[in-house]
């Protein structure tokens, strides 16, 4: 989850993240240099004392600013392409969860060795004990293994909604009447926090999720534990 | 005379009306803008004509003189005959003037007064801040956090120091973050839980490290009329109550 007034990207858990937060580093960096330059273009344009209102044409200068341009968006473009395409891989996910949108809970539904079917609502403040986080803890958590490809199948039951975990890359869009699929590989055990991305009523922004992933072998013992 | 001059203020920008027109001469007139005019432009450094359009006797005879060799003006002369072409020279056209301390002034006063009705806001629109801001809670929220690694490689938990339990010293830019607090014992303290925390909370038992929700029944629980002990007051079930 991010600290408070946190602008930066949160720190990556799954090798997906990680690629995007470098590319976002590197879309970044071409932003900040262009902007730069901008801004000292206008800057000198806005303080000069010399007056030239007779230039009428700069065939030279013309060309130079439109293929550069070019080649810096092309630079941007072919690594955003790569990572747009490594986050729709499917590499043979070994667990598959549904994650049905409400307004304005989510239901968890673990059916691949059994029937595990939960809610998650978010905790009032006041049910909250010490030391949590306001707006962000639920009453059950989504369980879920570290190291193995994990497949979340997305819907809605009724209106848009949309299931991110910033930390893991991961935010799909929950449609009601279609199955949306996103998977992941969680490399860090520990507990992640997301929020409802899509408007879907008054308690929108009451409607978190919280992914717990613990290590694979605890994952495999079943639900003793926390129920 | 001084509501002119607060017009001159004004009109020298914006709105011309005849007041502040009349508060100085340099706001001249036009009768037909199609006509060529004067101006004290650096890009324009050739006026379409001469500053005096009607030379008196003295000036008519100088421009005369101007017709023989030039070495033979004074300098007095010369500056005359410059002072009927053009009105400013051009390092008076170009210089700077107060206007930025007006405009400097007029802006931080108007947020002055935007920062009074802030004040006045906070004191009688807001409600209280909700408990999640009380000092003790964001310590203990800063507590969970750093025992969760939350963001453990340039994040939060990058900056703590595991072994020494305490914040790394960092360059001294660092803004600094809330402390959390020293020990469990701490946490377990009456004060922590005071009655405006919770007082009637579902029924549900929390293993002792405090982070686990455990199976819950279907009774509500509350705190015991003035029992605080040093574990912090004891939940019982009111089922039986």
């Amino acid at each position: 989850m991010a600290h408070p007034v946190q602008l930066s990207l949160q720190d990556a858990t799954s090798p997906i993240m990680e690629e995007l937060i470098t590319f976002h580093d590197h879309a970044f960096m071409a932003m900040s240099l262009i902007s730069f330059l901008v801004l000292y273009a206008l800057l000198s344009t806005l303080t000069t004392k010399l007056t030239n209102t007779n230039i009428t044409d700069a065939q030279e200068m013309e060309t130079i600013w439109t293929i550069l341009p070019a080649i810096i968006l092309i630079l941007i473009a072919l690594p955003s392409l790569r990572v747009l395409y490594l986050t729709d891989e499917v590499n043979d996910p070994s667990f598959t969860i549904k994650s049905i949108g409400h307004q304005w809970y989510w239901t968890y539904e673990y059916t691949d060795y059994g029937g595990l079917i939960f809610n998650s609502y978010m905790l009032p403040p006041l049910f909250l004990n010490p030391g949590d986080l306001r707006l962000l803890e639920v009453d059950n958590r989504v369980v879920l293994p570290i190291e193995a490809p994990v497949r979340m199948m997305i819907t809605s039951q009724d209106v848009l909604h949309s299931w991110t975990i910033p930390t893991l890359g991961l935010k799909t869009d929950a449609v009601p009447g279609r199955l949306n699929q996103t998977v992941f590989t969680a490399t860090r055990p520990g507990v992640y926090y997301g929020q409802c991305s899509e408007i879907c009523g008054a308690n929108h922004s009451f409607m978190p999720i919280v992914a717990e992933l613990i290590p694979l072998k605890i994952f495999e013992m079943g639900p003793v534990l926390t129920l | 005379m001084l509501a002119t001059r607060v017009f001159s203020l004004v009109g020298k920008r914006a709105i011309s009306t005849s007041v502040c027109v009349r508060a100085h001469e340099s706001v001249v007139k036009s009768e037909d803008f199609m006509l060529p005019a004067y101006v004290d432009r650096r890009d324009y450094p050739l006026p379409d004509v001469a500053h005096v359009k009607h030379l008196s006797a003295s000036q008519k005879a100088l421009k005369e003189k101007e017709k023989a060799s030039w070495s033979s003006l004074s300098m007095d002369e010369k500056v005359e005959l410059y002072r009927i072409k053009f009105k400013e020279s051009f390092a008076e056209m170009n210089r700077r003037s107060n206007e930025w301390k007006t405009v400097v002034g007029t802006a931080m006063f108007f947020i002055g007064i935007t920062a009074l009705v802030v004040m006045w806001e906070k004191l009688y629109v807001y409600g209280p801040l909700p408990q999640t801001f009380d000092k003790e809670w964001v310590a203990m929220q800063t507590k969970r956090m750093l025992d969760m690694k939350v963001n453990p490689i340039q994040g939060l938990a990058s900056k703590w120091d595991y072994e020494k339990n305490e914040w790394k010293k960092l360059s001294p830019g660092l803004i600094l973050l809330p402390v959390p607090p020293k020990t469990s014992s701490q946490t377990a303290d009456p004060v922590w839980r005071r009655e405006h925390i919770f007082t009637w909370s579902p029924c549900a038992e929390r293993s002792r490290d405090g982070w686990q929700r455990g199976a819950s029944c279907q009774h509500w629980r509350g705190r015991e009329e003035g029992a605080v002990t040093p574990e912090g007051g004891r939940d019982v079930c009111l089922w039986n109550r």
